[in-house]
């Protein structure tokens, strides 16, 4: 009897036990759909051959190879909690492109969901010409409709293989593009929302809004950078205008800068020019010149290299800081005396009142063979020279 | 100085009085008006140009009101659709109108127009970000960046207003 009855209660457990995971499973861990559409093509292209991207939340990854065709591999995988939503996603999304020897032209669309339906309407609307769909998990339940696009649901790969020489034009927001390979053709990118990465460019004209950038080498660019984070780490000539961005920059041979609140540093540059407003600027070592115009914010030059002849300041309620005085300099110096700060010895040279600026004083001397020109102006801000 | 009509009406007074204007010169007058009555037809005075004309102005009139009505529905639908987006906005604007009220009062005038130069950077990013929304792709991440666009313009405004009072305070310390 007893035996019975703990059978029994066995039995029920088990069952309420089993159920309640089965649920749990269920709630958890819902079993998801992905399908995908597949372009793949190639193509004998010309060495400089123009190539046209317009696109939005693609990954995109070009590579230069040495060859004179171009190749190009691109998935849109949509992932749903049922076929049916996977594939309305899916739907959704078209890469166009069309190429010749001299160009290729690759532009995403996004249709409205309203534009889904009523293609949906008409029976000819779910043939997908010339693509591949593949399902790569099981099949679920064909229940549920939404179509909503977000980047866990959505994923679009684009890698492209070109000439060295390419000459290059793409534009992607909210997505990415990596660029590998000994490029010899001209760059011209546009990225809102997304990240740039680049080994070796020779020629860019670069702009990157609300993004990451890492250059390993750039060799001459016209950069527009704005509310980014930008590391080159070796640069030649550069012509950036940025704001409100982080620019790290470890080696440049020049850079013209106009920059707006930004947080930049530079580790080592040979020609420094341009102006800053409400920027803090560090500069690590100086190696030619520097002719900069400062308004508010902060500049730091911690040392100028034996081969530096100018450091022209003129500054406008900017805290500047000279670290490491060099000597075998002329200064010429013009500040507020209550607002500078100096070894003592140079406290105590002779100053003159410098005309047309209230409160203002002069101060020029030699230090050495005046091999150099350091000429600060600083109207109203803070001098620091040790 | 001598007016020579004048003079020249009051020695002829008399003949003007005696003498009369031959009949077929005002049968040449009237056979003139009549030509020129003929030959002025105002185009705009036709009924059907006057019908054409209305229906033209009435199209456009609709069109206008039409394109304006849509603007004001999706943006109404935008912030309908999107709560968080319509708090921000509540929430923000007010206190950027206020800080940028206040960098007015303290900066100059080539400070306040780069600052508006960036902030009209500010507002085309938002623009394109609020069309990039029809997509109804990565909604979410799109009205997050559109309230960071928000923010970053507080931000602009308050480092810069920050930098002003600094030095403000400098100058009356000093």
């Amino acid at each position: 009897m007893w035996n019975y009855k703990i059978l029994t209660g066995c039995l029920l457990w088990w069952c309420w036990t089993s159920k309640g995971n089965a649920f749990h499973r269920q709630a958890t861990d819902p079993q998801e759909v992905r399908v995908s559409k597949k372009i793949a093509f190639d193509f004998k292209a010309s060495p400089e051959i123009h190539i046209y991207l317009a696109l939005k939340y693609a990954h995109i990854a070009v590579m230069g190879w040495a060859k004179d065709s171009v190749k190009v591999e691109a998935e849109i995988i949509a992932t749903g909690m049922a076929l049916t939503e996977a594939n309305r996603i899916l739907e959704r999304v078209t890469l166009g492109y069309d190429y010749t020897p001299q160009k290729l032209h690759m532009q995403l669309e996004i249709a409205s969901q309203q534009q889904i339906a009523k293609k949906n309407d008409n029976p000819l609307g779910n043939i997908m010409n010339g693509l591949v769909q593949s399902l790569i998990s099981n099949p679920a339940p064909t229940h549920s409709t939404s179509a909503d696009i977000d980047q866990h649901n959505l994923k679009i790969l684009i890698h492209i293989r070109l000439p060295q020489g390419a000459i290059q034009q793409i534009e992607n927001r909210y997505g990415s593009l990596e660029l590998n390979g000994n490029f010899t053709g001209k760059l011209t990118a546009h990225l809102f929302y997304g990240n740039l990465k680049a080994e070796k460019l020779p020629y860019g004209q670069l702009e990157v809004s609300y993004g990451e950038a890492h250059f390993k080498h750039l060799s001459k660019a016209t950069a527009n950078f704005r509310q980014s984070s930008i590391k080159i780490e070796r640069a030649g000539e550069l012509n950036l205008q940025s704001s409100s961005t982080t620019l790290e920059i470890d080696s440049i041979a020049s850079l013209w800068l106009d920059s707006r609140n930004d947080v930049a540093t530079i580790k080592r540059a040979g020609k420094l020019n341009g102006k800053m407003q409400f920027s803090n600027l560090d500069v690590g070592q100086l190696g030619l010149e520097s002719n900069l115009e400062t308004h508010f914010g902060n500049l730091t030059v911690q040392k100028l290299l034996p081969s530096c002849t100018t450091l022209d300041v003129m500054a406008r309620a900017t805290n500047v800081k000279l670290e490491h005085l060099p000597s075998d300099t002329h200064y010429d110096i013009v500040v507020k005396p209550e607002k500078w700060q100096a070894p003592e010895r140079l406290l105590r040279l002779e100053r003159q009142p410098f005309e047309g600026l209230k409160g203002h004083v002069r101060l020029v001397w030699n230090e050495g063979n005046a091999k150099r020109k350091i000429a600060i102006e600083n109207r109203e801000g803070i001098l620091i020279m040790k | 100085m001598e007016d020579k009509l004048k003079t020249w009406a009051q020695q002829h007074r008399k003949e003007m009085d005696v003498f009369q204007a031959p009949e077929f010169l005002w049968e040449r007058i009237a056979a003139q008006l009549d030509r020129q009555e003929k030959t002025r037809q105002y185009w705009w005075k036709n009924a059907y140009v006057r019908i054409a004309a209305s229906i033209v102005l009435i199209l456009v009139s609709a069109t206008f009101l039409v394109l304006y009505q849509r603007q004001l529905t999706s943006e109404n639908t935008l912030q309908a659709a999107y709560p968080e987006l319509k708090q921000a906005e509540a929430y923000f604007k007010p206190i950027i109108a206020a800080k940028m009220r206040r960098i007015e009062q303290i900066g100059d005038k080539d400070l306040l127009n780069l600052l508006l130069e960036d902030l009209a950077l500010l507002e085309k990013d938002y623009q394109t970000l609020a069309k990039d929304l029809q997509d109804h792709a990565d909604n979410r991440q799109i009205i997050q960046a559109m309230i960071a666009n928000y923010r970053s313009r507080l931000q602009l405004l308050e480092r810069i207003l920050n930098q002003l009072e600094q030095k403000q305070q400098d100058n009356v310390e000093l």
